[in-house]
């Protein structure tokens, strides 16, 4: 097997992995961000990629029961874990540390796998993987000020607004719980209804919604999404309501108009060139900071900064999505 | 008792569409449960396209002594169609998930069959005589001409060619909500159990429109939903007591004598989680995919992905044997999570005596314990290896890159799309059924067909 500092290849970090996760003589498990985050797309995909109608509910079950942990190994890191779940290697050299051991080569297989595995949705870099998209990942998303200072380069993370789900609602079961309800109940009529409000936690998953909304469109148009490549995929935000998705299959219970008609805050895309975020808000990224951090050069008007993508940030890549 | 060099020799009985060893099969074709009934007499097998074949077993017969024993045909029906759930445009598959004999108590045999929806009860009798004489009908079924009947006759039972006839006697349905995993009749004989993913009902075999619900482990928030039900069985002597496992790897016994409900547990069976060798695996390699009470009654054998555990109903805090089926299996469970090989169900079966306990793996082997001597062997299910009346060769699997004997295998060479999820055993002799995929395999041990 490779030891410590032996080059990895992709085709290892299976094995890599495998290796990581068995246990050192009497002590606890160590597990890497990476092995986490390919577990996390793994199950992600598995729940919600194609054809989640043939899962049976014991093992939806046991693929939440794996997501649950992996979150939970995470909030307790303290979210100190800046994953990065897509990474191209154009944009993000090896050298981009993402406080994890450096495995960014894993990161690609962790993001090749969810790739290959949506037939025409990603790009090597263009669109979130579902991963981002779960309502709780924000959580573990979010680089406390403190921690943010150790990344080499200021904003190479991409972070999810750490928009904090206020309750402890267990909102990663969010689609989880809406599939078990499809199991079990029909489905009421408010399906479609932009103003419906969620029937679940306050916090509805939107992240959830516009990946759903964006994997429609994918499966439509059955082509790229047309961002640049070198655009780092933003994780879209959605205001609620979102619809209380009971059906069978999340994705095609979310019609398209609810994202497209839903009340979009564009006071972001007001600014002026100089992309000022507004003062009230959090320290605000533009897309072309986003390049520019992914280059490594630091993000407009400061460094270390985490940002936060605000829900307008996402519609707009939302419109661009479906629009263009 | 279990010699593993001599070992079995088969009588093989394959069951397969296409007669030759390479042809493809239909996903139909696909065994999906085999059960022995009561005396071993009767095998019968439920396939994934909705399908029962019953083989029977040849009666010993002196003047050709090499046929005794073999299982044939005997009958075949369509158990289950696929259906369509119109209110939440889901498919009901077809696949029989499970087959179980009931006692015989006439002439007539009766199975139980389900699907993810509906238990059947189908009665399987045989025709060997058929009345002859009738005074309004001729030979042919024809209505005669009255005016030609001129006295009467009573009509006398002629022999005729053997028919086994098929009729569905109860259709045991809507109840439940999730995919039922497991039946069991209990030893009362009038009732018997089904299991889905959250509730257990009991039934009675001559009521079909209502069921009992005697477990239900549905939390009031289905987000809150962590653990399912994997499979259950009533005890074989005790018609009050049953056992449900768990997909935390927890075995529930539970006497419906307590409550109306048995959501509250006699015994609670649960072998305390290894720290360090824990990892987000731990919960899915626990899971347990069969439960099997000893025909004593006194011990229940469990399987979970890569062990079989053998646990004393008196002793609730650990099992009492675990083997390790492919414990090889243990730093690939990546790769199995993301081919979703790790959540395969594999069955597992006593012996007649509760000596040596069997249960299958990858690649199409099989793996038999003998708990009294400790000894276990790995044998393979496959047309090659299995000609009629050849003796089956011990496999071994060992590690990649280890020292590697003549004719092992190699982990990494193993055909994880031929696993060996169904077996069953001669309730009273050793005989075994084995279904690999589309085929099944009988083999019996010679040498000891009587069981020690």
């Amino acid at each position: 097997m490779l030891g410590n500092g032996v080059k990895r290849k992709l085709d290892d970090d299976e094995d890599v992995l495998e290796e990581e996760r068995r246990p050192p003589s009497g002590g606890v498990v160590f597990q890497t961000s990476s092995t986490r985050q390919t577990l996390l797309n793994m199950s992600l995909m598995k729940l919600y990629g194609p054809r989640p109608a043939d899962l049976r509910l014991q093992r939806r079950v046991l693929i939440n029961n794996v997501i649950q942990r992996i979150h939970r190994d995470f909030r307790q890191e303290g979210g100190g874990v800046g994953a990065l779940f897509f990474s191209s290697s154009s944009t993000v050299s090896e050298d981009e540390s993402f406080h994890q051991p450096p495995s960014s080569s894993s990161s690609s297989s962790s993001f090749s796998i969810l790739s290959s595995s949506m037939s025409g949705l990603l790009t090597d870099s263009c669109l979130t993987p579902a991963s981002l998209l779960e309502e709780d990942l924000p959580m573990f998303f979010t680089l406390p000020p403190s921690s943010s200072s150790s990344s080499s380069s200021s904003s190479q993370h991409l972070l999810l607004s750490p928009r904090m789900p206020p309750s402890p609602s267990p909102s990663p079961k969010d689609s989880f719980s809406s599939a078990l309800e499809e199991i079990e109940e029909l489905c009421p009529s408010s399906s479609s209804s932009s103003s419906s409000s969620s029937s679940e936690s306050p916090s509805p998953p939107p992240a959830q919604v516009l990946f759903d909304v964006i994997m429609k469109e994918e499966e439509a148009e059955s082509k790229p999404p047309p961002l640049p490549p070198s655009l780092p995929p933003l994780p879209p935000l959605l205001p609620p309501p979102h619809p209380p998705s009971q059906s069978h299959s999340f994705l095609t219970d979310f019609t398209l108009d609810d994202v497209l008609f839903t009340d979009i805050d564009t006071s972001m895309y007001d600014l002026g060139p100089s992309g000022a975020p507004p003062s009230k808000m959090a320290p605000m990224v533009t897309a072309d900071d986003l390049v520019r951090s992914m280059s490594g050069f630091g993000a407009t008007g400061g460094q270390n900064q985490p940002f936060k993508m605000d829900l307008a940030e996402l519609d707009h890549i939302m419109e661009v999505l479906v629009g263009s | 008792m279990l010699s593993p060099i001599q070992v079995l020799c088969s009588d093989i009985t394959t069951l397969s569409l296409e007669p030759e060893p390479f042809a493809s099969y239909t996903e139909a074709d696909i065994i999906s449960t085999v059960e022995f009934n009561h005396t071993g007499e009767l095998l019968a097998t439920g396939d994934k396209g909705g399908r029962v074949v019953i083989f029977q077993r040849e009666p010993e017969s002196k003047c050709e002594p090499f046929s005794q024993g073999e299982y044939n045909v005997y009958s075949t029906f369509q158990s289950h169609e696929p259906e369509f759930d119109y209110l939440k445009s889901l498919e009901i598959e077809e696949k029989i998930n499970k087959i179980r004999w009931l006692p015989q108590q006439n002439a007539a045999h009766f199975l139980l069959s389900t699907n993810d929806k509906t238990i059947k009860l189908w009665k399987v009798s045989e025709r060997d005589k058929r009345p002859e004489g009738y005074n309004l009908k001729d030979e042919e079924g024809r209505i005669k001409d009255l005016s030609t009947i001129t006295s009467l006759q009573v009509p006398v039972l002629m022999p005729m060619d053997l028919m086994v006839e098929v009729s569905p006697r109860r259709v045991f349905a809507n109840a439940h909500t999730y995919h039922v995993n497991s039946i069991s009749v209990n030893s009362d004989y009038q009732t018997y159990m089904s299991a889905d993913d959250l509730r257990i009902n009991l039934w009675h075999l001559d009521i079909t429109d209502r069921s009992f619900n005697i477990v239900d482990i549905k939390p009031a928030n289905m987000e809150d939903l962590t653990e399912v039900i994997t499979a259950a069985e009533f005890h074989p002597h005790h018609c009050n007591l049953f056992v449900y496992s768990s997909s935390k790897g927890t075995l529930r016994l539970c006497d419906m004598r307590e409550a109306a409900l048995c959501d509250k547990h006699s015994k609670l069976f649960e072998e305390p989680e290894d720290p360090s060798a824990r990892s987000f695996f731990s919960e899915i390699i626990s899971s347990v995919s069969d439960v099997k009470f000893s025909h004593s009654g006194r011990y229940l054998l469990t399987r979970d992905y890569l062990t079989a555990k053998v646990w004393d109903l008196n002793m609730e805090s650990k099992p009492l044997e675990t083997y390790q089926v492919h414990d090889y299996l243990r730093s690939k469970l990546c790769s199995l999570y993301e081919n979703d090989c790790i959540f395969d169900k594999f069955e597992c079966a006593w012996n007649g005596s509760d000596s040596v306990i069997m249960t299958g793996a990858y690649n199409n082997f099989f793996r038999m314990f003998d708990r009294n001597t400790k000894r276990d062997v790995t044998l393979e299910a496959s047309r090659e290896s299995s000609k009629p009346r050849a003796v089956l060769k011990p496999r071994r699997v060992c590690a990649a890159g280890g020292k590697r004997r003549k004719d092992d295998i190699s982990v990494d060479s193993l055909d994880f799309t031929k696993k060996i999820l169904h077996t069953a055993w001669h309730p009273t002799e050793n005989i075994i059924a084995i279904a690999a995929t589309n085929n099944l395999y009988i083999f019996q041990d010679k040498l000891n067909s009587e069981l020690h």
